[in-house]
């Protein structure tokens, strides 16, 4: 009961700060580079919510892959939780557009990926994997094929694939870009509530304007590639947030108006 | 959601199949030619000398004799009658394949006779000359599994080594483009001349046949994994062995199933092949020794086997 406590303490505190500084990386396309980020910095508090904004391909994506370990940038420094990135770690873990479940396993056995990686006991394993599935709510779920999942319900397991880890950094890489208007308005709702619940930090990349208003306590807004940061914008409305609010109708026309000056 | 929907449609098609009436005379009318084809061939004056015609009869009219009850008692019999129903107009088609067969060869010789022996021949083969014809399938099968497994062990594991390791790639792929397309027969006369044992060489050419289209297929497969597979994986802390066999090798598993496959066609035409050119034994030499001794019945029983063992 002591130790449930203290675990959920330290729970609390869980989100780790991200600082990437003057990040800039290009890509090589038959020997000729193409830049994508242009000196980039971003700081994220811990616990914080940053939306990363842009028009498509502009190198959002790219900037959440360097910050998980999956690339080393060309150039600048990235740090999690005070650490140099120097690879991939359970710690920080992306959640991509697609949910890339393995269609061999069952949702269970795609949630158990992480802990299977990582060596976790079987009998820790099953105990933490059926707390995951309950909080995205697909316990009744947890032997079903991803082929038998609508597309919210397997970007619901991707997540839980993703939190069964207890991530200090959750990085969003539009994550609900290919849901339906109506299964995306309640996944909006559900990011908000597992942040809220987990206080992990979280970077969304998204290019729906009111997606990024919606769930962020800040906005940041990328020019077109190579990307640079064009704006930065506090998003100082109490959660929950309605879409009408006046503040935030407000700051979608002044982020629509910087978005149609880069293009 | 979408699995719930695709339940329902699998049940509504399976309804709908179960629902298509089939007549029940089918069995009885199969039953009724296998008993013509029996009361014919005994009828008939023969043009040759056949011991086993009687036996040949007496079998159709044992299996004619068999399907008409089965016929009469229809739905009863469950899953076999809905698939013995099924498959009646084929059992009726054998039948009067067989009587045609019967009529050209043993009872008006229309057909030039060593070549095309009437179907008592070959049935007189398999009741006759089983053991020489039973002990060359089971050597067959022996060689057949043995450099089977070889082939496919060393083509699973050379194909997943190619697939995830750059170094083994970079030495293994000209290897491969090189000699791979080689048919496996063109090794033969070097592997007779190689190999200590006929059967050692011809383990090996199987294994050959084997494992080129095993390798290509499991490398194929491993490296067209989703790349995002990998990342996923690379980011939730999987070392690198994690990455090969618990994701590369299940993404790749599809493939690696339809190399199996293709090799083991391969491996069957070369293993007849190495038979009839060295090895003393197997169906292969029993082809190439029934030729010579211009017994064409044996001949025809020992590819009917092996159509039985591909099958």
């Amino acid at each position: 009961m002591v130790a449930a406590t203290l675990q959920r303490h330290t729970d609390q505190a869980r989100g780790a700060s991200l600082h990437a500084e003057a990040v800039s990386h290009a890509f090589d396309i038959r020997g000729a580079p193409l830049p994508v980020l242009d000196h980039v910095s971003v700081t994220v508090a811990p616990g914080g919510f940053v939306a990363l904004l842009g028009p498509s391909g502009c190198g959002k994506s790219t900037l959440l892959r360097l910050v998980a370990g999956l690339e080393p940038p060309d150039q600048g420094v990235i740090t999690v939780g005070g650490q140099l990135v120097e690879g991939p770690d359970p710690s920080r873990l992306l959640v991509f557009q697609d949910p890339t479940l393995y269609p061999w396993r069952t949702v269970r056995g795609n949630v158990a990926l992480g802990l299977e990686a990582q060596g976790v006991g079987r009998a820790d394993r099953a105990a933490r994997i059926d707390r995951a599935l309950g909080l995205v709510g697909l316990s009744a779920f947890a032997d079903a094929y991803p082929h038998q999942l609508s597309g919210g319900m397997a970007q619901r397991a991707a997540l839980a694939r993703a939190l069964v880890n207890e991530p200090r950094l959750l990085l969003l890489d539009e994550p609900l870009g290919k849901l339906d208007a109506l299964t995306r308005l309640a996944m909006q709702a559900e990011i908000l509530r597992l942040w809220q619940e987990k206080r992990f930090t979280a970077v969304l990349v998204t290019h729906d304007v009111e997606e990024a208003l919606i769930l962020a306590e800040r906005v940041i807004v990328l020019s077109d590639r190579p990307a640079a940061i064009r704006a930065e914008l506090p998003v100082e409305v109490p959660y929950p947030r309605h879409r009408d609010d006046p503040d935030l109708v407000r700051l979608r026309r002044t982020i629509l108006a910087i978005l149609g000056q880069v293009t | 959601m979408s699995g719930s929907i695709t339940a329902v449609t699998a049940a509504r098609v399976a309804a709908a199949r179960a629902h298509v009436p089939v007549p029940p005379w089918r069995v009885l009318a199969a039953g009724t030619v296998w008993l013509a084809l029996a009361g014919l061939t005994l009828a008939l004056p023969e043009t040759g000398d056949f011991p086993r015609t009687a036996a040949f009869a007496h079998g159709a009219a044992v299996i004619g004799l068999g399907l008409l009850p089965l016929g009469l008692l229809g739905a009863r019999l469950g899953g076999f009658g809905a698939r013995l129903q099924h498959w009646s107009p084929w059992l009726s088609a054998l039948a009067i394949a067989l009587l045609a067969w019967e009529v050209v060869t043993a009872k008006f010789d229309l057909l030039p006779m060593p070549f095309f022996p009437p179907p008592q021949a070959i049935l007189e083969v398999f009741l006759d000359d089983w053991p020489r014809l039973g002990g060359s399938t089971l050597n067959s099968l022996i060689l057949l599994a043995g450099g089977y497994a070889i082939g496919a062990g060393f083509g699973f594991v050379l194909g997943v080594a190619i697939g995830t390791s750059k170094a083994v790639g970079y030495w293994a792929h000209p290897v491969l483009r090189f000699v791979g397309p080689l048919p496996a027969t063109a090794w033969l006369p070097l592997a007779f001349f190689v190999f200590p044992t006929s059967w050692s060489a011809s383990t090996f050419l199987v294994a050959l046949a084997t494992g080129f289209p095993v390798t290509v297929l499991t490398w194929s497969g491993v490296a067209g994994a989703n790349k995002a597979y990998f990342d996923v994986a690379r980011t939730l802390g999987a070392s690198p062995s994690f990455l090969v066999l618990r994701v590369a090798v299940p993404a790749a598993l599809p493939h690696v199933f339809v190399g199996l496959f293709m090799g083991l066609g391969g491996s069957f035409a070369v293993l007849v092949v190495a038979e009839m050119l060295g090895v003393k034994s197997g169906l292969g030499w029993y082809l190439q020794w029934a030729q010579g001794w211009a017994a064409y019945a044996n001949m025809y029983a020992a590819l009917i086997v092996m159509a039985l063992m591909c099958s």
